[in-house]
C-alpha cells in the first residue's frame, strides 16, 4: 500500500489553512488504497523524541505531502528547521515523491512562487526527493477565517472554495494516476474580477476591517511603542 | 548610532565568526555600535502566527511570552543598520536566522499597501534601518545566490529599509580579502557616520 505522509508546517499548527487543505487531500485518497497519516511539525519539533518519530515517518513514507503557510517570503522557521534536520541526517529520500503546498495571506500567488517554491526545489534536488508538483494558494488566510467562523469543512464553504477544490482535486488525481503534474498557481479570486480598481476597494476594506478589529479591543492599531 | 547584527549560524557552524567580528569592527571605524547576537546561543522562541502583536497589543509580541524578542524587535527599530549573517541555505536563510525575522512582524502595520499592483505588509514607523544581508556558502550555485538575492528584494519590499544590499561570501578563510570585501559591502551603502 503507498503510503503518504501530511507534513503541517503551519506555526498555528492543527487549526490552520495547511490542515485543512492537507486532510482535504488525505481525505480524498485514502479510500482509494492509500495509507495515510499527519504529523503537526510544530508539536513534531519539540524534543528529540518527537523529531525521531518525525524522520521515522519520514523514512518509510512514499510520498510526502508539505502544507504551510508563506511567512515573510519564504517557509516558516519551523520548515527550515525541519528541511535542515532531513538535510543534515543524509536520509535516503531516493524515490519519495515531493508534493509543497503553501498558501499565504497576500492575494497574489507569485509571493510564494517567487521564492518559496524554488527553495522548495532546491531542497528537493539536494536531498533527492523527486517533485511530484506544487501548489500556491494566494488568499489562504480567508479559508481559516471562513472556516473558523463557520466551523465548516473546505467542502462545504460553498462558490468561494470551488478553484481551491478544482487544485486539490487535481492533486489527488494525479496521485491516483501516479503521474505528476504542473505547478499550480492559484488565484483565489480571478483576474477577470481582481481588477486593479476591485483590487483597490478590496484592499481598504481589509484595512478598515483590521482597524475596526484593533479597536474592538480597545487597542491603537497604530501604535509606535518602540518610538524613542 | 547602532547597527544590530543576527548571526543566524547553526550551532555546529564556525565559518559566519570571523565574518562577524569583521564586520563589528568595520561598522565601529563608520562611527556605529554594533549589537551581535549569536541567534543559535540567543533566548528566541519561534513565532506561533497568532497575530497578537497586531490585533491584541499592536507593536508587542505578546503571544509568545519568555523569551528576549521583544527586547531584539526595539533595538532593531531603533537601530541605523540590520545585518544578516547566514549560512546559504538552499538559497534562503537559515532557520535560526527566519526564528527572529518571524518575531519582528510586529514592527509592521497589518493589512496591506498595493505597491505596484502587489500586496505588501504597511509600515508601523516612519524609518526602519538599512539591511545588509550576507550568505555564506563553499557551494557553486548560481541558483541559490540569485534565489539568496531576490529573496532580499522581496524581505525589502515589506520591512521598508532606506538601502540595502545582499552578498554571497565563499571565503572566509582569507582574512584580509574578507575586511576588503566588507568594507566595499559597507561604503557602497553610504551609510551616514
Amino acid at each position: 500500500m503507498t503510503k503518504v505522509l501530511l507534513l503541517v508546517g503551519s506555526p498555528r499548527g492543527r487549526i490552520s489553512t495547511s490542515t485543512n487543505v492537507g486532510n482535504y487531500i488525505l481525505d480524498t485518497i485514502r479510500p482509494n488504497g492509500f495509507e495515510t497519516s499527519s504529523l503537526i511539525i510544530r508539536n513534531q519539533l519539540s524534543s528529540e523524541d518527537k523529531i525521531s518519530e518525525m524522520v521515522k515517518a519520514i523514512d518509510l513514507a512514499d510520498i510526502i505531502i508539505l502544507t504551510a503557510p508563506l511567512f515573510d517570503d519564504c517557509q516558516p522557521y519551523i520548515v527550515i528547521k525541519t528541511m535542515e534536520i532531513i538535510f543534515e541526517k543524509k536520509m535516503q529520500l531516493e524515490g519519495k515523491k515531493f508534493i509543497p503546498i503553501m498558501n499565504c495571506g497576500f492575494p497574489e500567488p507569485n509571493q510564494i512562487t517567487a521564492v518559496a517554491i524554488p527553495i522548495y526545489r532546491k531542497f528537493a534536488e539536494t536531498v533527492g526527493l523527486d517533485w511530484f508538483g506544487s501548489l500556491a494558494i494566494g488568499g489562504g488566510q480567508m479559508f481559516h477565517n471562513m472556516q473558523k467562523d463557520s466551523g465548516k469543512k473546505l467542502d462545504e464553504l460553498g462558490k468561494v472554495a470551488n478553484l481551491l477544490l478544482e487544485a486539490l482535486n487535481q492533486i489527488s488525481d494525479a496521485l491516483l494516476s501516479n503521474e505528476n503534474y504542473q505547478d499550480i498557481e492559484l488565484k483565489i479570486l480571478p483576474d477577470f474580477w481582481y481588477t486593479r480598481i476591485m483590487k483597490r476597494i478590496v484592499t481598504w476594506m481589509n484595512n478598515i476591517g483590521w482597524k475596526r478589529m484593533v479597536e474592538k479591543k480597545g487597542a491603537q492599531m497604530d501604535a509606535k511603542p518602540y518610538s524613542q | 548610532m547602532s547597527a544590530v547584527i543576527f548571526n543566524g549560524s547553526l550551532s555546529n557552524q564556525k565559518d559566519l565568526i570571523p565574518l562577524q567580528k569583521i564586520m563589528e569592527e568595520e561598522l565601529k571605524n563608520i562611527g556605529l555600535v554594533p549589537e551581535t547576537y549569536l541567534l543559535h546561543q540567543t533566548d528566541i522562541k519561534s513565532c506561533i502566527g497568532c497575530f497578537k502583536c497586531w490585533d491584541t497589543t499592536p507593536g508587542i509580541c505578546t503571544g509568545v511570552k519568555g523569551d528576549i524578542a521583544n527586547e531584539i524587535a526595539e533595538k532593531v527599530i531603533q537601530s541605523e543598520l540590520l545585518v544578516f549573517l547566514t549560512p546559504l541555505t538552499f538559497g534562503g536563510y537559515s532557520s535560526e536566522l527566519k526564528k527572529i525575522i518571524e518575531r519582528l512582524l510586529g514592527l509592521l502595520l497589518p493589512g496591506v499597501n498595493l505597491i505596484k499592483g502587489e500586496s505588501h505588509h504597511r509600515k508601523r514607523y516612519e524609518r526602519y534601518p538599512s539591511l545588509i544581508a550576507i550568505a555564506f556558502t563553499e557551494k557553486e550555485d548560481s541558483g541559490e545566490e540569485a534565489l539568496f538575492g531576490l529573496l532580499i528584494d522581496r524581505h525589502s519590499k515589506n520591512f521598508y529599509p532606506p538601502k540595502y544590499k545582499s552578498e554571497i561570501i565563499r571565503d572566509v578563510k582569507n582574512l584580509d580579502s574578507l575586511r576588503a570585501k566588507l568594507k566595499q559591502i559597507i561604503n557602497d551603502m553610504e551609510l551616514k557616520k
